[in-house]
């Protein structure tokens, strides 16, 4: 399951030398269910089948909710059902004790259940399948999951809205209301080819050229918490080069899956908006990880009372998503931590959000704002990068003070080289902050030095930090 | 119907564009190749350069095999017709696999068994085979070492062409150890004094035994060395395990080595030489292969009497 891999690009290449034939037409949803099962299967066959299980029923149980019984008991046991897989695998991990030793002391399903790995993309799986049994729920959705009436094409396409392989993995997530509607005979000459090519292309290259140069120096932040070495400098430098680094990570497999689905005719949402030009913690959260903010916004937060039951439980709604939010990442408690620590922010900032220093327009108030969401956000990807709590003290402790005749791990060439690196990210925020538009000439050398970067300066790792989630 | 429409305009001019970059800088690299190599951030990087600087250079003659050990010692110390594939963080038989890997090998091949612990990269090596790297060995942009963000700090700091220069300054000076480089050393004293798992170390030793006789098979002279250590190293539990496990799994009846005195030698922690020691110790090697094979000295481009 690699999306930038040969594999990745026959399967694609492959699945559109078909899907646009006339013929296959009637087929084009079923060639991506089998596209996305391969695709799937690949990484990890041997869950397949709980994928298929947990998509198939989630089509089963929303075609029950919305024709049949629209009841709130069934609803409860679907949204609880897929929260319980998805805690099942995602948290029997959590080190309380050993689950390995556990299971191995016991006999049949249980035991085989518990030495599975995790899930690729369960995640994302489970929310949008959580997702669609809601909407199927909802009244204001009725018109948009009554359209089909034939109950197997209804599932068929839940099922596909599930599976569907440029987003299975690591989202975004796309609600079931948005998708859905989306199901329909595509034509290939409705592509927006050049709007796709740049898509893809920009994500490759975040991904590749920039995020997977930058990890080779943010490697040294284990060195950092795992040995102490390194000093203050190196500590903080690295934080920011971590910000910009997870930021085009995610960035470029979003763009990818954004341009892949292109490809097929599916608009998937967009999951980041210049997220660090945000001037307010809560600004931040409508551009980064969007996909996921509006999921939680919308499934979580409003369910909860969202804003309208008083201030205090207003910051109360706020610090438990993000804390949920935070667990969702992965089963350690740092990763809690780091949703917390977002959620304080959030209740903190609240208050103050009508005041002289988020109002004022003067530039230079404009800027301390954004310097000091920056650096917020940057300094809690310390919990997000280490899973171990320990290591976070570690590298706090360094952070906060190193031993005066530590050597530094980075020297001025390698801070020049990380300072390349990160100048795209910092020209991509420019570019959107203002707007600017660039002649078709221009657009053309840009993308066509992106693809040329991407074909000689690809970075050593080529793991995707948001497929561990 | 419009053959080309706004789209397809569109992508052929990135396809142009994209050409045009990469001959351009497939020109560049050619016409003005690094003559040193750069230094990488990444190890595995700096082995896939080493190696591709290596199956280029196709007058070696001598080749020098082994880990980070191997890759302290300067290139200008070496002897003309000479290569070193030293892997900074890896294992001699990662080295003695990709030597073999060239149609022609080298006439000389010496391997450096000072670190046993470290298994065979065969996925590594296996990534360096021929037949999967079509592109790098047809087009040098595609190389590791022309990557252009390592390409063009060389070209502007000039940083490795710096240390090489320094680099032969240092070669004829005296070695004095350096009261710095003591924390150091205690450091790796300290990383080494363990238990070792003897069984891994004689797997891994069998494992380059196996790539030793490959070479020897095919009619290369093959020279051990174990590089010298700082005597706080004799100590170590590490050590004495390599000593034992490697004159055991190749006897000296049978494999020949070199042995290397420790006489007037520094070392920055213990293992690792600095420059004017590496430089002795290379010509000491040179002097030991002369002596015993008979044939002509090694042709050093530094020349610093008798070490």
């Amino acid at each position: 399951v690699h999306f930038i891999s040969l594999n990745y690009l026959v399967l694609v290449g492959l699945l559109l030398s078909f899907y646009y034939l006339p013929v296959f037409r009637r087929a084009q949803v079923y060639m991506l269910i089998v596209g996305s099962l391969v695709f799937y299967g690949t990484g990890q066959l041997h869950l397949l089948p709980l994928l298929t299980v947990a998509a198939l029923s989630a089509g089963m149980l929303a075609w029950a909710l919305k024709s049949h019984i629209r009841h709130s008991i069934l609803l409860a046991i679907g949204v609880a059902s897929y929260l319980s897989i998805l805690a099942f695998f995602k948290y029997k991990f959590i080190p309380i004790f050993d689950v390995e030793n556990y299971a191995n002391s016991l006999d049949g399903p249980l035991r085989f259940m518990l030495l599975l790995p995790l899930p690729i993309g369960i995640s994302f799986y489970t929310f949008q399948s959580i997702s669609l049994i809601v909407d199927s729920h909802k009244k204001k959705y009725a018109n948009i999951l009554n359209s089909e009436p034939n109950r197997f094409v209804f599932i068929k396409n839940c099922f596909f809205y599930i599976v569907f392989f440029p987003q299975l993995v690591a989202g975004p997530i796309v609600k079931a209301h948005d998708f859905l509607p989306q199901i329909k005979p595509k034509y290939f000459s409705d592509v927006n080819l050049r709007l796709a090519s740049q898509t893809i292309i920009s994500g490759l290259f975040f991904k590749s050229v920039i995020a997977d140069n930058l990890n080779v120096y943010t490697l040294n932040m284990e060195q950092i918490a795992s040995k102490g070495n390194g000093n203050t400098l190196d500590a903080a430098v690295l934080l920011f080069v971590y910000s910009a680094q997870i930021y085009s990570d995610f960035f470029g497999y979003t763009l990818l899956a954004i341009g892949v689905a292109a490809l097929f005719g599916y608009r998937l949402p967009e999951n980041f908006n210049i997220p660090y030009i945000a001037q307010s913690i809560s600004e931040f959260w409508r551009r980064w990880h969007i996909s996921l903010s509006s999921f939680l916004r919308e499934y979580l937060y409003y369910p909860l009372g969202g804003n309208r039951l008083g201030e205090i439980r207003t910051y109360l709604n706020l610090i438990v998503v993000m804390a949920l939010g935070g667990l969702w990442h992965g089963a350690a408690m740092s990763y809690m931590f780091w949703g917390l620590f977002h959620g304080i922010g959030l209740a903190l900032e609240r208050p103050f959000l009508k005041s002289f220093f988020f109002r004022s327009q003067y530039p230079l108030m404009i800027l301390l704002r954004t310097l000091t969401v920056f650096s917020f956000v940057s300094f809690a990807w310390i919990f997000f990068r280490f899973p171990e709590f320990d290591d976070v003290l570690s590298y706090l402790g360094v952070l906060i003070s190193s031993a005066p005749d530590e050597r530094g791990l980075l020297n001025s060439v390698d801070l020049f080289i990380i300072g390349a690196l990160c100048f795209p990210v910092f020209v991509q925020h420019f570019f959107v902050k203002f707007e600017m538009e660039l002649n078709t000439t221009f657009q053309i050398m840009i993308y066509g030095t992106m693809l040329f970067l991407f074909t000689v300066q690809r970075g050593p790792t080529d793991a995707f930090i948001y497929f561990q989630f | 119907m419009h053959l080309f429409t706004s789209n397809s305009r569109f992508l052929l001019g990135i396809a142009f564009s994209w050409f045009g970059l990469f001959v351009l800088y497939n020109v560049l690299v050619t016409v003005f190749p690094l003559e040193q190599l750069p230094r990488f951030p990444n190890a595995k990087d700096s082995w896939k350069a080493n190696f591709e600087r290596y199956s280029g250079a196709e007058h070696t003659r001598i080749l020098f095999t082994g880990s980070s050990l191997t890759n302290a010692v300067p290139k200008s110390y070496l002897p003309s017709e000479s290569f070193a594939l030293g892997l900074s963080g890896g294992d001699t038989a990662t080295a003695v696999a990709l030597a073999g890997l060239r149609s022609s090998p080298p006439n000389i091949v010496i391997v450096e068994v000072n670190i046993l612990d470290r298994e065979i990269d065969k996925k590594f090596v296996e990534s360096m085979n021929d037949r999967n790297r079509h592109l790098t060995v047809r087009f040098p942009a595609f190389r590791t070492y022309n990557q252009p963000i390592v390409y063009f700090k060389e070209i502007f700091t000039e940083e490795a062409r710096n240390i090489a220069r320094d680099h032969i300054s240092f070669a004829c000076g005296t070695p004095h150890d350096r009261p710095e480089w003591a924390k150091a050393r205690s450091k790796t004293v300290e990383g080494l004094t363990r238990v070792w798992e003897k069984s891994t170390m004689v797997h891994n030793a069998k494992v380059l035994k196996q790539h030793v006789d490959a070479l020897i098979e095919r009619g290369v002279d093959v020279y051990l060395v174990r590089f010298p250590v700082h005597p706080d190293i004799h100590k170590v539990s590490y050590y004495k395990q390599v000593v034992d496990v490697s004159e055991n799994i190749f006897p000296s009846s049978k494999y020949n080595w070199i042995i290397v005195n420790n006489n007037e030698l520094a070392w920055y922690d213990g293992i690792h030489l600095e420059p004017s020691s590496a430089y002795r110790v290379i010509s000491r090697i040179g002097n030991e292969i002369v002596k015993n094979s008979g044939t002509p000295p090694w042709d050093f481009s530094i020349s610093c009497g008798s070490h």
